[in-house]
């Protein structure tokens, strides 16, 4: 499906050269306007997007958290209160304390910080990449098509978590890095959907205008196909960033992502996997974190993706 | 027909070669030294001896002709000697190979068995509650972590309520023919694994029986005095399913990587459990060897999809 969007000049001089005299219909509330009206009804995604927000503030604030609120650093151990069970009293330990007696609470804010930022950092990389060579094989095809096509397709052919596990181990990354392998190896499905979206706007008549008139083509990719496409790039970029962020916890908790003492949501339950006997609470919070946020993802997704184009719409 | 499928076996052929030289450039990218590794634990080794070991396995060549020479390994099946264990890597993967292929076929069975109904049910009471849930559980689950399943499940059934063993393919000093005890052993694992696969048909199969309602055949079932279940379970069902096909080439993919995990929090001994040892230990022998085979074995899986799909509907073949 294309989401059509009013473009400006190219598209504009056209229909008043054909129409001649007649004047260009006033134009009505954009793309964007509609969509935030209809997101506004749209309960669920709401509640979504208000939960994100909550987590990535909770993120960002986890060392003002930790230091005032909690006092309790995620480095912070103490045998002498390891094992200890979730109680209300001492806010540090309203998830319990794991083997080495640190915070578990403390622990998952500092771990939301890990997978958010390895989340949405890699997603930045794969759209980017996604998005360059999408436009480019849609709009220019040939051999550079082919090209971007087979280099997909010998990708997506090796199941994914055997690519990642390889090049872990290998390198053993760090936060950074890793970020740049999930980035650099996850495009292609971005780039195919770039690519044939972009197959279908460029014989547009809005495109077909603005080459008439002398449009080059990087205007005609950059101005008048990317606005058109971004939209939803950006529905897929929240259940990509969702798919990150699974993908990132299941490395971490294999051991070959995040590697401790940096908490991340993975590496915690691979913790508490080892402990499960003494210390089962210790399972339930980074694994519901996990979900929350990925939910949240997702719902966020099919949410604007609805109000984007109320023809896909689920009632 | 004999066509199609020809040119779409030649088309699967430069993938295969491009994911060879991928994974050979990967590894050979890698910055731990093979020899090094082989020669790990022994001391007093000159450097002699050890540009003797590189000329012996031929890692003194030119990286092009060490590539051919590990590739016509490869296409006759020989992908030579684990470092660790020092047997033919061949052998042990045809060991695990099958425990892990179980896991998946069952796991994709499930999810059939319970998806397409999901889905089907789903569309019948669209816009109403029963909807709005199928949705909710086909969202949970996409986005819950299978380890995270796979270890609540273990918490939970096998630990607390003793009703599920916790792991392994069955219970050692049984009778290994047991169909009860290995049935037991598979719940949990198969389960967690069909997760994806039950939200991904539920939805699918909803959005496709919604197509197909809209369609005169079914106006006209209806007409002549058909019970909806009828209408909806034979005439629209077997309409919705053909578009499935496309759906099961990709889910294979993400079964056989979602079985790394898996395999390792029910401590199933399969591929995905192997080549993360051996991945950890750096036996490239085996890694390699697992990336080639279970590429190979997807590609396959790819053109059978295809072609499935050709013989099900011949306008596809036309393309």
């Amino acid at each position: 499906m294309v989401v059509t969007r009013r473009t400006g000049g190219g598209s504009a001089t056209a229909v008043s050269l054909v129409r001649g005299s007649t004047p260009i219909r006033a134009a009505g509330p954009g793309l964007w306007t509609n969509a935030a009206q209809r997101l506004g009804r749209d309960r669920l995604t709401l509640l979504a997007i208000f939960v994100l927000l909550a987590l990535i503030l909770l993120a960002v604030t986890a060392d003002l958290l930790a230091e005032h609120f909690f006092q309790y650093g995620f480095t912070r151990q103490n045998l002498l209160d390891n094992y200890r069970m979730p109680e209300t009293a001492t806010p540090a330990f309203w998830l319990g304390s794991d083997d080495l007696g640190r915070s578990q609470v403390v622990r998952l804010l500092y771990g939301a910080r890990i997978s958010l930022s390895v989340g949405f950092g890699a997603a930045l990389i794969n759209l980017t990449i996604g998005l360059a060579l999408g436009l480019a094989a849609g709009y220019f095809r040939g051999w550079f098509d082919d090209l971007v096509q087979f280099v997909v397709s010998t990708l997506n052919a090796i199941p994914s978590l055997f690519l990642l596990l390889i090049i872990a181990v290998l390198f053993t990354p760090g936060p950074l890095t890793l970020v740049v392998i999930l980035g650099l190896l996850s495009w292609g499905g971005v780039t195919l959907f770039v690519r044939g979206q972009t197959l279908a706007l460029r014989e547009r008549e809005f495109v077909v205008a603005s080459r008439v008139v002398g449009g080059s083509s990087l205007r005609i990719m950059f101005s008048h196909i990317l606005p058109n496409v971004m939209p939803l790039v950006m529905v897929l970029s929240a259940i990509d960033v969702g798919g990150l962020i699974l993908t990132e916890s299941a490395l971490s908790f294999l051991g070959l992502g995040i590697s401790p003492p940096t908490p991340s949501w993975g590496n915690m339950l691979t913790n508490a996997s080892a402990n499960l006997s003494r210390g089962p609470w210790l399972v339930y919070g980074p694994g519901a974190a996990i979900l929350v946020t990925v939910l949240c993802l997702y719902l966020i997704g099919d949410g604007v993706r609805d109000a984007l184009d109320p023809r896909l719409s689920r009632s | 027909m004999n066509r199609f499928v020809l040119r779409r076996l030649l088309q699967a052929v430069p993938t295969f070669f491009g994911i060879t030289i991928l994974t050979f450039i990967i590894m050979r990218l890698s910055p731990s030294d093979p020899v090094s590794l082989m020669v790990a634990g022994a001391s007093d080794i000159s450097a002699g001896d050890l540009a003797a070991i590189r000329a012996a396995y031929g890692l003194d060549q030119p990286l092009p002709v060490q590539y051919f020479s590990w590739l016509g390994h490869v296409l006759v099946g020989d992908f030579g000697q684990s470092f660790l264990f020092k047997r033919p890597v061949i052998q042990m993967i045809g060991a695990a190979l099958p425990n892990t292929l179980v896991l998946a076929t069952s796991a994709l069975l499930v999810a059939l068995a319970v998806g397409v109904p999901l889905g089907v049910v789903a569309a019948r009471y669209r816009g109403t509650a029963v909807d709005q849930i199928i949705r909710v559980v086909g969202v949970v689950g996409h986005a819950i972590p299978t380890f995270w399943f796979g270890l609540l499940f273990i918490l939970v059934l096998s630990v607390d309520l003793r009703l599920f063993p916790v792991g392994g393919m069955l219970t050692i000093g049984k009778d290994p023919l047991d169909i009860g005890d290995r049935l037991a052993h598979m719940v949990g694992p198969v389960l967690a694994l069909s997760l994806g696969g039950i939200a991904n048909y539920s939805r699918y199969m909803r959005t496709e029986i919604l197509e197909v309602l809209g369609q005169d055949f079914v106006r006209t079932a209806y007409a002549k005095g058909l019970r909806t279940q009828r209408v909806l379970f034979v005439h629209a069902l077997r309409n919705a399913l053909l578009p499935l096909i496309t759906a099961l080439g990709g889910l294979l993919a993400t079964l056989v990587s979602g079985a790394v995990v898996i395999e390792q929090v029910f401590a199933w001994p399969g591929m995905g459990r192997m080549t993360y040892e051996a991945a950890r230990s750096k036996d490239y022998p085996i890694v390699m060897a697992v990336v080639v085979i279970s590429s190979a074995l997807l590609l396959i899986s790819y053109v059978i999809r295809d072609v499935a799909y050709g013989l099900a509907d011949p306008r596809v073949r036309l393309r």
